[in-house]
């Protein structure tokens, strides 16, 4: 019995599923209103943009890389959709969208896998240079005539599920079953976990490397696709400061950033943790002055926590 | 040792844990002015460990230090270093790109003190002159220009400015030619007359009973023997202190004749420079082919060019009868080529990987569709891991990193035949393995020979080369010299061979003035068999000419087979009316080291007796006076 309550522990998805159940327990009990239907309801809303971006996250960060720029490329992108959606119809205008942020993804990641460039460097470029194309491209000025039918991705319902939150449990299945189960995802750890061995063994370790930031970039693109369905308009200043919560969720949900460790899994349970812990100082009435304080604090925690849980010295 | 001598250095049941494995568990060890103690050790012994806790690098885990008659605990290098503790590390670690003088004082700019630039140039100049080098090294250079031995003695310096009694040297024969470590020990017994303690870290038997006043011996991390005297001590008694067994892992055993078997792997002068410039050498199905070289001979830089790590600029490749490209390491799996590196943590071992992964990297990369298929190999893992000896149940762990070196390394070897290679690369398949795991996996790659694989084997461990291999390919500054049959040649010899070419300036000064002495040419000849490789010549005949450098001949075709085929030690008859001589050269402990052969010009008689002369008093002044001619029997008549 001891020996299989140790191995759950050791499991990460087991840690961080208990981590949340915590959070969700303590909110339950100090305010009345987070258990209500229409909360919960809001929490799975609240989790489908950063829950997505998250994903593409986890990728980068899987070969010891990071994407800074998402944020702006969700703004570029966004901007790209609503231009596209005058002239396409709708699924033609979100694959253009998606393509063109793959696209962006596909310059940064070759940047970093073949010309060995630092993943911050190039991320925090594409980041500044994605931000202000979208400014230009938009000339300033919000895109307010996104045609009505593309809520439909939002507000849709299917087995009592929003169209929003079922996109993002296939999104996670299918990242799940990559990861873990597809040639593809797990060169993508043995990259992140010892590039030189991955090299040494045969593995396509440039293809792989570059890949995750096509993710990133192509599920940048789908997440604000997601925004302007739900709000009816598209902003360049989309996906601000998205960079933050999508690594705080990928670092809270357990992966190291030095690569090769860290699950899907545990990512979306860091999203959902992320999302409640917001969600509960709004129930609670803490001033947004001191959320930030609170999130930091609760990031750079459970990284503590996760370290010194799973310890040892395995990189002195 | 006698009661009067000051203790410099006492470790009492030193222990040192990482995680849950222990690399020291309990080391005594005493040090005392004036002596050379050696720590001697298999690989994976624990021997650097303790190295590095005396240092200060390690904290130890339990156990107590004391130098200079105090208890001391270290927290960081720094403290060692203050208490007059230096270490010379097996990876040199100097500042490439500063001067050589600012390389020996590094350590005063990590202090408070702040001494002037000429002030320091000084402290470093004396450090110099003290270990008699101040005409060879200039200390205005910077430590990228040295040779590997000067390196060394750069950092040897550095320790003798601090002023430190306790000197730690770990391997530090381990990239040097025969000279250049008899120069090494000479600067050793200096330092020792000093009465400075040094702690001689090795695994040469011969350096050993060479250099050292007493000996600690450890096994599996824990003191099996300590301050034994070295000279009360036989060969046998320490290796069977080492290995806690008398010896049966070593043993050379029948050479299979595989002339016949096809040629798997085919190598003609290959280049990828800097590193490799010619390398040709073949290797038969069912053989072991040794590649011996010192470090830094591009050795390992070979095997990462047939990979194709490295760019191959010219020469041509066969495997397995089909001309080979090297391009990537996924072809040259789907070639048939299985390679394992050197290099366990940094090369091989992906950590956050359970047992089972690890031991599947290869066939994830040589996989066509998406599907894992990690199931189709589940029968072949098991087979294996009954084969090389690895318990199944841990195959599914869920960490490599938490087993031995000798562990990890079964699991990688796994790894490698998994997808069932032809040809097999080992570079330095037993570093940091411990001998129990060492024999099994000597045991298992002369199966895999036995099966018909070809094994090109790298190792820096000569008598494992020797050993396992059928024949030898040496090499030396990226240049293959040859094939010996690994039966016909011994570690002495084979060091020498591989010796840098740049070692051999002295042998070339000795050569030419007895060429120009007595006007003839002379050679440095190593006879291994019926074969015989000359390393280097001076002076010329007209007519006739000892072998071309770095070739090995049969020796019945050279110009002085006579006197190779007689082996008297006298003048003999060649052809055309030349005569030679062939001198053997050996150690102070009566080991050949090659020979010495001239070669007169046409009708010009040899003078026996003034040539041996004249090499005898070159050779006391050579080497620091390591090496001597070995007598000779009476005369014989020497007939054509």
């Amino acid at each position: 019995m001891k020996h299989t309550l140790t191995r759950l522990t050791n499991n990460l998805e087991v840690r961080m599923a208990g981590l949340a159940l915590l959070i969700a327990v303590a909110l339950s009990i100090a305010s009345p209103y987070f258990l209500t239907p229409s909360n919960l309801y809001n929490l799975m809303d609240q989790s489908v943009v950063v829950g997505i971006v998250a994903i593409g996250m986890t990728f980068v960060i899987l070969t010891g890389g990071i994407d800074l720029s998402v944020g702006s490329v969700m703004g570029l992108t966004g901007i790209l959709l609503g231009l596209a959606l005058r002239e396409f119809p709708i699924p033609v205008a979100i694959v253009l969208a998606i393509a063109s942020g793959a696209f962006i993804g596909s310059i940064s990641g070759t940047l970093v896998s073949i010309f060995g460039l630092a993943p911050f460097v190039v991320t925090l470029g594409a980041m500044a240079i994605c931000r202000s194309l979208a400014y230009v491209v938009s000339g300033q000025r919000t895109i307010s005539d996104v045609p009505e039918p593309l809520s439909r991705l939002v507000y849709d319902s299917f087995l009592g599920l929003q169209m929003n939150v079922i996109i993002l449990i296939v999104l996670y299945v299918l990242a799940w079953f990559y990861l873990s189960r597809v040639k593809g995802g797990r060169t993508i750890y043995a990259v992140g976990s010892n590039k030189e061995a991955a090299r040494i063994s045969g593995l396509n370790v440039k293809f792989y490397t570059i890949l995750p930031y096509i993710v990133s970039g192509a599920l940048c693109a789908v997440a604000v696709t997601l925004i302007a369905a739900q709000i009816g308009s598209i902003d360049p200043l989309a996906g601000n400061g998205m960079e933050l919560d999508a690594i705080a969720a990928v670092v809270i949900g357990g992966a190291s950033l030095f690569g090769g460790r860290g699950s899907i899994i545990g990512t979306l349970f860091g999203v959902l943790i992320m999302v409640m812990v917001r969600n509960g100082m709004n129930l609670l009435g803490v001033s947004p002055f001191w959320q930030g304080t609170a999130i930091g604090t609760i990031i750079i925690a459970a990284v503590l926590v996760e370290s010194l849980l799973s310890g040892r010295s395995r990189r002195k | 040792m006698s009661a009067a001598q000051e203790i410099l250095l006492a470790a009492t049941g030193v222990s040192k844990a990482f995680g849950s494995f222990y690399a020291l568990k309990g080391v005594d060890f005493e040090l005392v002015a004036g002596e050379i103690h050696a720590l001697f050790g298999a690989n994976g012994a624990g021997k650097s460990t303790l190295a590095k806790v005396i240092c200060g690098h390690h904290a130890p885990t339990a156990g107590t230090l004391q130098a200079f008659g105090k208890p001391v605990s270290f927290h960081r290098p720094r403290d060692a270093m203050d208490a007059g503790i230096g270490i010379v590390t097996q990876e040199t670690s100097l500042a490439g790109d500063l001067s050589v003088w600012e390389n020996i004082v590094l350590p005063v700019y990590g202090s408070r003190s702040k001494p002037s630039r000429s002030q320091l140039r000084k402290t470093a100049a004396e450090a110099i002159e003290r270990l008699g080098f101040a005409g060879e090294i200039d200390i205005e250079k910077s430590c990228e220009e040295l040779s590997a031995a000067h390196r060394q003695l750069v950092e040897i310096a550095r320790i003798v400015a601090l002023g430190s009694r306790i000197i730690i040297l770990d391997e530090p024969t381990a990239a040097l030619s025969p000279g250049e470590s008899a120069r090494l020990f000479k600067v050793m017994d200096a330092l020792r007359k000093e009465g400075r303690g040094l702690i001689f870290v090795s695994h040469r038997l011969e350096e050993i009973f060479a250099m050292t006043d007493r000996i600690t011996i450890l096994r599996d991390g824990a003191s099996v023997k300590s301050n034994l005297t070295t000279a009360d001590l036989t060969q046998p008694e320490l290796i069977h202190l080492m290995v806690g067994r008398a010896v049966e892992t070593l043993t050379a055993e029948k050479v299979p004749d595989t002339s016949n078997a096809p040629i798997l792997l085919s190598l003609k002068e290959m280049r990828s420079a800097p590193e490799v410039r010619s390398v040709s050498l073949d290797v038969h199905a069912g053989e072991i082919v040794g590649l011996g070289g010192l470090v830094g001979s591009g050795r390992s830089e070979l095997a990462e060019a047939l990979l194709g790590l490295r760019p191959l600029q010219s020469g041509s490749i066969e495997l397995l009868g089909n001309p080979y490209r090297p391009s990537n390491p996924r072809n040259a799996l789907i070639a048939g080529l299985g390679f394992l590196p050197e290099d366990r943590r940094r090369q091989s071992v992906v950590p956050d990987f359970s047992v089972r992964e690890n031991i599947l990297l290869s066939h994830l990369s040589q996989l066509s569709g998406h599907r894992l298929r990690y199931g189709t190999r589940n029968a072949r893992i098991n087979e294996l891991a009954d084969m090389i000896g690895l318990d199944r149940a841990r195959l599914d762990d869920s960490s490599l990193l938490n087993f031995s070196g000798g562990m990890q390394q079964k699991a990688l070897v796994m790894r490698v035949l998994l997808l069932e290679p032809r040809v097999l690369v080992l570079d330095e398949p037993t570093k940091g393995v411990d001998i129990g795991a060492r024999a099994t996996i000597y045991a298992f790659l002369r199966h895999l020979a036995s099966e018909g694989i070809a094994i090109l084997l790298i190792s820096s461990d000569f008598e494992e080369l020797l050993a396992l291999s059928h024949r030898i390919v040496p090499i030396s500054d990226g240049r293959s010299i040859g094939t010996v049959s690994a039966g016909e040649i011994n570690e002495e010899q084979l060091t020498l061979i591989c010796a840098p070419r740049s070692s051999l300036e002295h042998q070339n000064t000795l050569l030419s003035s007895l060429a120009q002495q007595f006007g003839l040419q002379a050679g440095w000849v190593m006879v291994a068999g019926s074969q015989v490789l000359c390393l280097t010549r001076q002076g010329s005949t007209e007519g006739l000419s000892l072998p071309d450098p770095g070739i090995v001949a049969p020796t019945k075709d050279t110009a002085i087979a006579n006197s190779l085929d007689q082996d008297s030690g006298h003048v003999c008859d060649e052809i055309d009316g030349h005569q030679s001589l062939l001198m053997v050269i050996e150690n102070q402990r009566g080991i050949g080291m090659g020979s010495i052969a001239v070669l007169s010009g046409k009708n010009r008689p040899l003078d026996q007796h003034a040539i041996r002369e004249a090499t005898a008093h070159s050779l006391s002044v050579f080497e620091e006076g390591q090496l001597r001619l070995r007598a000779v029997g009476p005369e014989t008549a020497c007939e054509q």
